[in-house]
């Protein structure tokens, strides 16, 4: 009796399909079908056996295995729909997005998640002190600041000096007079350091000054006391003096000052004092007879030499000095 | 000029999420401005900010990484975990925190400020396509994490 039957066959059948079924019983399983033809004709119907591929069905995501040959890393699917997003695809490409989204769900669907990752500002977040960002005013170095001073305050000199200058009547000397000793100033750029304390040593000192002495030297005793004299108005007016910036200045003192110009010769031009910060710059004229003024060229001189951010002592240093050299070198 | 100051600042919150360091940086890309506001061209005014502002704030993390001070380290964790999103702002934040820095800082110079990639390149000194690159990448791991949410979600 054969082993196949009704009840097992099947099992004998799978292991014939799968090739596992030995030759007796493969021959066996022949057999019962044969003698079982019903069985035959229903299972062992080829169309029911093979099994064939639904061409209807098609893999829509190609472009997931394809890369992008400029982003390698990138599937082509992905290029194309962030690509689409960034808005930066060629028309072909861009064609192609469009039509993926329009045939594949799947990639809708991605395309609407990498919507989702445009970020947006939130706006109700601000920068608060923005008054603190505002440009601070430039902070000059100590250097600039110094310059920046010394050349405001020239000019501011300069131009109170020439209102001055430009102010008939304003303080100004006429002959006979004498200038008042707070107008009158001396400025000997060897002495600034040597403050005089009475009016005696100021005289003292005047009648020698070190800078002068070798002129004095060819001059005789009477042309040194003429000379003397004539410098008496800024020489010898050195009373109660404040060193200041090189410049020896001379409160009024009327009792000294009549002490001071008893030698005095008469002026005998108008003179104004260029008064230069308080401070009054004066030179005793030309013709011995008197003080004047350095005069306008004179001052715009100096200044001019000495640039702006030069030391204003300097610049003060020179005018004086000019002024002081007129007084001493006259004929 | 100073409106700019917002654009800046959120800019640099987005990014490190520290207030007070993002103001400091914001005071000192202003300071770096006026210092320099001759050399700088009126017309790059803004791309000048918010270059010195992300040098600023890269040296930051660099620091503050070195000195292993994770209260200022950008890449923080998320507030929020996968069941707590409320809504899409707070998964957004999410994902951007999990960026590395050069990818949030790209793809914010993109989005908020909608500078073009020659721009983003420019203020981060990084090559155009570099940017491009950082930018897909960003965009893709954006994607995926709030794909993942919207799954579980």
């Amino acid at each position: 009796m054969s082993k196949i039957n009704k009840h097992n066959y099947e099992a004998y059948l799978l292991d014939f399909m799968e090739g596992t079924l030995s030759k007796e019983d493969a021959k066996a399983l022949e057999k019962f079908l044969k003698e079982n033809p019903q069985i035959d004709a229903d299972i062992f119907d080829s169309s029911g056996l093979s099994i064939k591929p639904d061409e209807q069905v098609n893999f829509n995501n190609k472009l997931q295995l394809q890369r992008d040959e400029s982003l390698p890393e990138f599937s082509k699917r992905d290029s194309l729909l962030i690509g689409l997003l960034e808005d930066n695809l060629n028309t072909t490409d861009r064609e192609k997005a469009k039509k993926l989204l329009a045939e594949n769900e799947s990639a809708l669907r991605d395309y609407t998640l990498y919507k989702k990752t445009k970020l947006e500002a939130d706006y109700s977040v601000t920068y608060k002190g923005k008054s603190s960002l505002k440009k601070k005013a430039p902070v000059l170095s100590l250097r600039q600041v110094s310059y920046a001073s010394v050349a405001a305050v020239l000019v501011g000199l300069l131009a109170f000096a020439l209102i001055r200058l430009n102010t008939p009547g304003n303080t100004l000397y006429q002959p006979g007079q004498i200038a008042k000793t707070s107008d009158v100033i001396h400025f000997d750029a060897e002495k600034t350091n040597k403050p005089e304390t009475n009016l005696q040593t100021a005289i003292q000192q005047s009648e020698k000054p070190e800078h002068l002495a070798s002129n004095t030297n060819r001059h005789n005793s009477g042309e040194k006391e003429s000379r003397h004299t004539e410098n008496t108005i800024t020489e010898k007016t050195q009373v109660n003096t404040i060193p200041r910036m090189g410049v020896k200045e001379l409160p009024y003192d009327e009792q000294r000052m009549s002490d001071v110009v008893m030698n005095y010769r008469e002026i005998s031009e108008p003179v104004s004092p260029l008064n230069i910060n308080n401070i009054t710059y004066v030179k005793v004229s030309q013709d011995k007879k008197g003080i004047q003024l350095p005069n306008r060229k004179e001052i715009d001189e100096t200044l001019e030499k000495y640039n702006p951010i030069k030391n204003l002592r300097e610049a003060k240093n020179e005018l004086l000095a000019t002024n002081a050299k007129s007084l001493f070198n006259r004929e | 000029m100073e409106e700019l100051s917002d654009n800046v600042y959120r800019f640099i919150l987005s990014n490190i999420r520290d207030e007070e360091l993002a103001r400091d940086i914001v005071q000192d890309a202003y300071e770096r401005l006026w210092m320099n506001c001759k050399k700088v061209d009126a017309k790059k005014v803004r791309s000048y900010l918010f270059t010195t502002a992300h040098n600023r704030m890269i040296d930051m993390i660099r620091k503050a990484k070195h000195e292993q001070k994770a209260d200022v380290t950008p890449e923080v964790a998320s507030p929020y975990h996968d069941d707590q999103y409320s809504d899409l702002s707070e998964v957004l934040e999410s994902a951007l925190s999990e960026l590395n820095e050069t990818q949030r800082s790209v793809l914010l110079l993109r989005d908020y400020e909608g500078y073009a990639y020659k721009e983003i390149a420019e203020i981060t000194e990084l090559s155009e396509s570099q940017v491009k690159v950082y930018i897909y990448r960003a965009r893709l791991a954006m994607k995926e994490k709030i794909g993942s949410i919207e799954a579980i979600v």
